[in-house]
């Protein structure tokens, strides 16, 4: 625990003894270090260790003043009461110079040690993380202070050739903005989680457009983002709250209907039960009354009777993208002929009960097509890191239920 | 032979340019003409320093001062009261400072006091409902009799568990927040209630089921 929480802080002030720092800045920022050491042999959970770094404001402490630490390591020949000139001029670039270098072993360092936590998923890193965009981006940088000009002319140069922009938009790559699109539409969770993805790649375009070098300012494209999760957050919270009573609707109609049937005692859920046949009769008695109860809380909460629950696009959406597992022909047996009659103190015909004895039997309950969601992830996720990674990483597609029945439209 | 002052004005007078007519760094562009107006009224190098006195780290401040406006603009258009609380203290402190390194500590602390205001705006456990559900539906599902014994008995283990989560959320955010208590009235200010997405009759009837079970 005390890895994951300190391992940074560890690094970090590593970094300044290698490099030799010392002075008021780095004992303060070792002295917090110590602290945070001790308190992580004291605490064992992770909270109580969080709490009390918060409360003693350790990592503020280790920050600012390893801040401090940084900046006196920058601190070069350059002497500011001395006339300007060349040896002054060069002192500086030096410096500045001495800095980018340092942030490209950083990155390279950084990514190494990730890939080393990654263990044997380390090659994901190479797709998702392409750190020669930025190494590059400042390696121009360091080739441009490298040329031959001054201090202020290379520190115009950036500017005007858009140096500074590029390095600070290495950060985004438009790349990981679409593949954010297609993971999103992959997933489908929800119209508005496919929409949120592709509002930010619209919107980095946005700001790209309007920047001189095509790149979006890291900042504005962050805040940005911020904004339209927050705009899209209500509708994919209403979303999954409808989607989530609607399937408690759809089981108690499956639990009441299945529970007549002579299999029931032998079948999920009961037969996990201590005692089946007493659970399937509560079922056969409760569920009618349970999901009249849930229905006035859709009605409550949305306004919706159970009808209209599942005239909710979210039940059509979870249909066509594969996550409602059971088959066209009993789910609609469930909506048009069980629905309507579950009632407290109700009982199914028996016809309408042998008619779902012989959907089980038969293997009509659930749907062929139950892997949707599985190929349509090894889709996206091969065209992204290779054909093949997906069955490697996640294997086959499990068999599922056997099934008979016709697949959705 | 290199005239430095001359590229020292082009540099300075490419970076007053930058942020020239943009509406975000008004305070920016303020500081980057006073820099560039001590460098171009100059005509050596020494006669510079002289006149930049502390443009240089009133110019971070200005930058800061931007950044913050640009964040508590956003946070106030969402509503945001709480995250917008750090930027606003940032801007209205930044103005005092006068030294970068002691500028970047102000931020830091301001942007840890955030965080753990943030942590102390928590309608937890409130934010789950899942419990609160359970015990409504268990109370007012109509079951045969013979039931309402074992429905009684979820009833109340529903509500130990309740009343446990928020002992649990006092707890755990006290450890941030020393002496954290729920705030009844928390989950009805708007960046909360935009978070349940029910009718209002029932976001009410919600909470105030909360507020009975946990003696509020």
């Amino acid at each position: 625990m005390a890895d994951a929480m300190l391992g940074t802080f560890r690094t970090m002030a590593k970094d300044c003894q290698d490099k030799g720092s010392n002075g008021e800045a780095f004992d303060n920022m070792m002295a917090a270090l110590n602290r945070m050491e001790q308190l992580a042999t004291e605490l064992n959970d992770v909270s109580d260790l969080s709490g009390a770094l918060m409360n003693e404001n350790l990592y503020m402490e280790f920050s600012n003043n390893y801040t401090k630490v940084l900046s006196a390591a920058y601190k070069s020949d350059y002497d500011p009461n001395a006339p300007y000139d060349e040896k002054a001029d060069q002192a500086l670039m030096k410096q500045s110079l001495n800095a980018y270098r340092d942030a490209i072993r950083q990155i390279k360092d950084s990514k190494e040690e990730t890939k080393k936590l990654m263990g044997d998923r380390s090659s994901d890193l190479d797709v998702l993380y392409k750190e020669q965009r930025m190494v590059d981006a400042i390696q121009a940088v360091i080739d441009l202070g490298e040329s031959g000009i001054s201090y202020a002319e290379w520190c115009k140069r950036l500017i005007t050739q858009g140096l500074d922009k590029a390095m600070e938009g290495s950060v985004l790559s438009r790349e990981n903005v679409e593949w954010d699109v297609k993971f999103a539409e992959a997933m489908a969770v929800s119209p508005a989680h496919i929409e949120a993805a592709k509002r930010k790649l619209q919107k980095f375009d946005e700001l790209a457009s309007q920047s001189p070098i095509k790149m979006p300012e890291t900042f504005k494209y962050q805040l940005a983002c911020d904004k339209i999760d927050w705009e899209l957050e209500p509708e994919q919270l209403k979303w999954y709250w409808v989607k989530d009573k609607w399937d408690k609707l759809f089981n108690r109609l499956e639990e009441w209907i299945m529970s007549y049937t002579s299999m029931a005692p032998y079948i999920f859920p009961w037969n996990q039960h201590s005692n089946p046949q007493a659970s399937v009769k509560e079922s056969q008695a409760c569920a009618p009354g349970l999901f009249r109860a849930w229905e006035n809380m859709c009605k409550d909460y949305f306004g919706m009777n159970a009808e209209e629950m599942f005239k909710h696009p979210s039940f059509d959406w979870e249909i066509r993208y594969g996550f409602h597992m059971h088959s066209k022909v009993f789910t609609e047996f469930l909506l048009n002929e069980i629905m309507p009659i579950c009632n407290p103190n109700a009982k199914p015909s028996d016809e309408l009960v042998k008619k779902a004895e012989e959907m089980h039997k038969n293997h009509m309950v659930y749907r062929p097509d139950n892997n949707i969601p599985y190929h349509r992830m090894k889709k996206a996720f091969d065209e992204r890191f290779g054909e093949g990674w997906y069955v490697q990483r996640h294997g086959l597609p499990g068999e599922g239920a056997k099934s008979n029945a016709e697949p959705w439209n | 032979m290199t005239d430095y002052l001359k590229e020292y004005q082009e540099y300075y007078r490419v970076r007053m340019q930058r942020y020239e007519n943009d509406p975000e760094y008004t305070d920016s562009y303020q500081s980057e003409k006073a820099i560039y107006e001590a460098i171009a009224g100059v005509n050596e190098m020494e006669g510079f320093r002289e006149r930049l006195g502390n443009l240089n780290e009133l110019n971070a401040v200005a930058y800061t001062r931007d950044k913050q406006r640009m964040y508590l603009r956003h946070f106030e258009s969402m509503q945001e009261t709480v995250r917008a609380q750090t930027p606003k203290r940032i801007m209205d402190k930044a103005p005092s400072y006068e030294k970068v390194m002691d500028l970047i500590e102000m931020i830091n602390n301001e942007e840890a006091k955030g965080m753990l205001e943030i942590t102390a705006d928590s309608v937890s456990p409130f934010d789950n409902w899942i419990l609160l559900e359970y015990i409504e539906l268990y109370s007012k599902a109509d079951v045969p009799e013979q039931y309402k014994s074992t429905y009684k008995k979820y009833i109340d283990d529903y509500t130990k568990d309740q009343r446990e989560r928020l002992a649990h959320s006092e707890g755990e955010i006290g450890k941030f927040v020393p002496g954290w208590k729920f705030k009844k009235d928390l989950p009805t200010e708007f960046r909360h209630r935009r978070k349940f997405p029910v009718n209002d009759a029932a976001f009410e009837a919600r909470l105030k089921q909360f507020i009975q079970i946990n003696n509020l």
